[in-house]
C-alpha cells in the first residue's frame, strides 16, 4: 500500500514532454490546415474552367461572325486581354481582367481533305476537295487558350473552322 | 538510480496546466477551422452560381442558334425593358443608367424567333383515320417537309424572356398556366432571386390552312404559310397554355418550354456590323429585324436563392447561322408595324422598310397588335381571326399592365442612334 508520501513523489510528464506533445499536436493541426487551400485552389480551377468555356465559345463565335479566314488567326498567337472597355464586347463580364486568351500556334495543320495527302489525317482515297481548283478544303484546327493572367493556369478548347466562302 | 515510483501520474496542478494549454490551442484553432469551413462553403455556393450561369447560357445559345427566318425575312425581334427593383440586396446609385447588373436596375429583355421542326408527326397520333403509335411531335424519318395536313408541327414560335417583361397579369388564374412565374412583379422586384427566364415554344401548325382562300381572306394576303404578323407585337408566345381551344391553335400538348431559370438580369444585345459593336435597343423599345443579326450577346446576372455570395454577371456571344443582317437599326421610336388598321384592307407588301430594322417604342404600338385584340378584316362576313395571344391578359404593348410598377425612366439615347 502506497503512502501519501509516495504519491507526492510521483511525477507526471516533464515540461519538455508536454511541449513535444504540443508540437506534435500543432504539427497535425497545421497539416490539416495546409490541406484546406487545396479545395479552394480546386475551386479556382473550376471557376477558370467555367469562364474559359464561356469566353472561348464567345471568341469562336466572333471569328465566325466576322467570317475570319482561320489562316489569318496567326495574328492572335500571343496572349491578349478580352476587350472590355465601355462599348466593347466583354464590358460587363465579371472579373474579365483576370483572363486572357490567344490562339494556339498550330494553324498550319490542315485537317484531312487535302489533295496532296500532306495534311493530317490524310483524306480517304478518291476524295476530291469541295472547292474546284483548291488543293484542300481549308479545314483548320483552331485552338483557343484561356488562362489566368500571367499564370500557367489555362484551358484549351479546339474547334474546326472552314474559311468563309 | 531514481526513486521514482512505478505508477506515477499527473498531479492536479499539472493536469490543470495541460488542460488549460489544450483549451488555448483548441480555442485558437477552432475559429481558423470555422473560417476555413465558411470559405469552402462560400466557394461551393460560388461554384454553383457559375455552373448555373453556364447552364443558362448553354440553353440560350442552343435555342437561339436555331432561329430561322421566312422568305419575307421576318420573325426575329428583340425587346428591351428595364425596371427598378426594391431589393436591398442591390444598391441604388445616383445614376443607375450607367450601372447595370450590380445595382438596382434590372434588365428584362426578350427575344422572339422561329425554330423549324419539319416532319413532326401528327399530334393526335391519327394518320388517315388510324391511330398510330407515334410520339407526338417527333420527327419522321427521313426528314421531310410537312404536308398541308394541319396537325403536323412545322416549327415553333419561341420566346426567351424575363418574367419581368411579360408579367403574370393579376386577372389570370396562375394555376391555369405553367412554365411561368406565379409571383407577380412587385414580389419579383422586392426579391430579385425570384425573377426567372422561361423559354416558351409553341408549335406552329396549320397556319397555311388558316390563310388560304377557304378562310375567305382577301386575295392580296393569301400566304401559304403562317400569318404574316404571327410574331407581331403582343402576339408572342408569352405564357404556356393549358387549354387547347381550337384544333389549329397551339395548345398544351403543342407546347414545350423551359421554366424557372432564375436570372436577375437578362440583357440581349445584337451585333451591328457597321458600328462594329454590340448594341442594346433603348429601354421600352422593340426592334423587328428583317433578317437576324449575325450575332447576339447574352448578358445575365445570377444570384443564389438566399443571396449569400453576391451576384455573378457573365456574357456569351452567340453566332446565328441564319444571321445575315448588318445590324443597322434606325432610331425612330415609331409605332408603325403593318400599314393597315382594323377593318381595313390588308397590306400588299407587309415586308416594307417601315416595319423592320427600326426602334419602336412599345407604348406607341397600336392596340390592335395587343394579344387579346379580336380583330377582323377582309370581305367575308365578319371574319374574326382567332387571337394568337396565349393568355387572357389586358394589353401589354400599351404597357398598361406596368402601370403599378415603376418602369425605369427611359435613358438618353446613345449617340450612335
Amino acid at each position: 500500500m502506497r503512502t501519501p508520501l509516495q504519491f507526492r513523489r510521483a511525477r507526471g510528464l516533464t515540461l519538455l514532454e508536454v511541449l513535444i506533445a504540443l508540437f506534435i499536436l500543432l504539427f497535425g493541426i497545421l497539416g490539416v490546415l495546409a490541406a484546406l487551400p487545396t479545395g479552394v485552389n480546386s475551386a479556382e480551377w473550376v471557376i477558370l474552367q467555367d469562364a474559359a468555356m464561356n469566353l472561348s465559345a464567345s471568341k469562336f463565335t466572333e471569328f465566325r461572325r466576322d467570317r475570319i479566314d482561320p489562316s489569318s488567326l496567326s495574328a492572335y498567337t500571343t496572349f491578349q486581354k478580352f476587350k472590355h472597355a465601355s462599348g466593347e464586347p466583354y464590358e460587363n463580364y465579371d472579373d474579365i481582367d483576370a483572363y486572357e486568351w490567344k490562339v494556339e500556334n498550330n494553324l498550319g495543320r490542315l485537317c484531312g481533305i487535302a489533295a496532296s495527302g500532306s495534311a493530317s489525317p490524310a483524306p480517304p482515297n478518291g476524295y476530291k476537295a469541295p472547292v474546284a481548283g483548291a488543293s484542300n478544303s481549308g479545314l483548320t484546327q483552331v485552338t483557343i487558350v484561356v488562362r489566368h493572367v500571367n499564370t500557367s493556369r489555362s484551358f484549351r478548347f479546339t474547334q474546326y473552322m472552314l474559311p468563309y466562302q | 538510480m531514481t526513486n521514482r515510483p512505478r505508477r506515477a501520474g499527473f498531479t492536479l496542478v499539472e493536469m490543470m496546466v495541460v488542460a488549460t494549454i489544450c483549451l488555448l490551442v483548441v480555442t485558437i484553432t477552432v475559429p481558423v477551422f470555422r473560417v476555413s469551413t465558411q470559405t469552402v462553403s462560400s466557394v461551393e455556393r460560388k461554384l454553383a452560381l457559375y455552373a448555373a450561369a453556364r447552364n443558362i447560357l448553354d440553353t440560350f445559345e442552343s435555342e437561339s442558334r436555331l432561329a430561322v427566318m421566312n422568305e419575307r425575312g421576318g420573325h426575329f425581334s428583340l425587346k428591351s425593358l428595364a425596371f427598378q427593383d426594391t431589393d436591398p440586396f442591390t444598391p441604388q446609385y445616383a445614376n443607375p443608367d450607367t450601372i447595370k447588373y450590380h445595382a438596382s436596375r434590372r434588365e428584362a429583355d426578350c427575344l422572339n424567333m422561329m425554330e423549324l421542326q419539319p416532319g413532326g408527326y401528327d399530334y393526335i397520333n391519327v394518320v388517315g383515320g388510324k391511330t398510330v403509335p407515334l410520339i407526338p411531335g417527333s420527327q419522321g424519318h427521313p426528314l421531310a417537309y410537312p404536308t398541308n395536313w394541319g396537325r403536323y408541327a412545322e416549327g415553333w414560335r419561341v420566346q426567351l424572356t424575363s418574367t419581368l417583361s411579360y408579367q403574370t397579369p393579376s386577372v389570370v388564374d396562375v394555376d391555369q398556366m405553367e412554365g411561368h412565374s406565379s409571383i407577380d412583379a412587385t414580389d419579383q422586384l422586392a426579391d430579385v432571386a425570384q425573377i426567372t427566364t422561361p423559354v416558351h415554344a409553341y408549335a406552329i401548325s396549320n397556319y397555311h390552312k388558316d390563310n388560304v382562300t377557304d378562310g375567305g381572306y382577301a386575295s392580296a394576303i393569301r400566304m401559304y404559310d403562317e400569318n404574316y404578323d404571327m410574331l407581331g407585337p403582343g402576339k408572342e408566345p408569352r405564357n404556356a397554355r393549358r387549354v387547347q381551344t381550337e384544333e389549329y391553335l397551339p395548345g398544351r400538348q403543342h407546347y414545350r418550354g423551359i421554366s424557372g431559370i432564375r436570372v436577375m438580369d437578362l440583357d440581349i444585345a445584337y451585333w451591328d456590323a457597321t458600328l462594329n459593336a454590340f448594341v442594346n435597343p433603348p429601354d421600352s423599345h422593340a426592334v423587328y429585324f428583317s433578317r437576324p443579326p449575325k450575332a447576339l450577346r447574352f448578358t445575365i446576372s445570377v444570384c443564389d436563392r438566399d443571396k449569400r455570395v453576391g451576384s455573378l454577371t457573365v456574357q456569351r456571344i452567340v453566332y446565328l447561322p441564319t444571321g445575315s443582317f448588318k445590324g443597322t437599326v434606325a432610331n425612330t421610336s415609331d409605332a408603325t408595324y403593318y400599314a393597315f388598321t382594323s377593318g381595313g384592307t390588308a397590306p400588299t407588301n407587309p415586308n416594307k422598310g417601315t416595319v423592320f430594322n427600326r426602334t419602336k417604342r412599345l407604348k406607341n404600338l397600336p392596340p390592335m397588335y395587343n394579344g387579346d385584340y379580336l380583330w377582323e378584316w377582309g370581305d367575308a362576313s365578319p371574319h374574326v381571326n382567332t387571337r394568337y395571344s396565349e393568355a387572357p391578359v389586358s394589353p401589354v404593348n400599351d404597357l398598361g399592365v406596368f402601370g403599378t410598377y415603376r418602369l425605369w425612366p427611359r435613358p438618353p439615347l446613345p449617340l450612335n442612334w
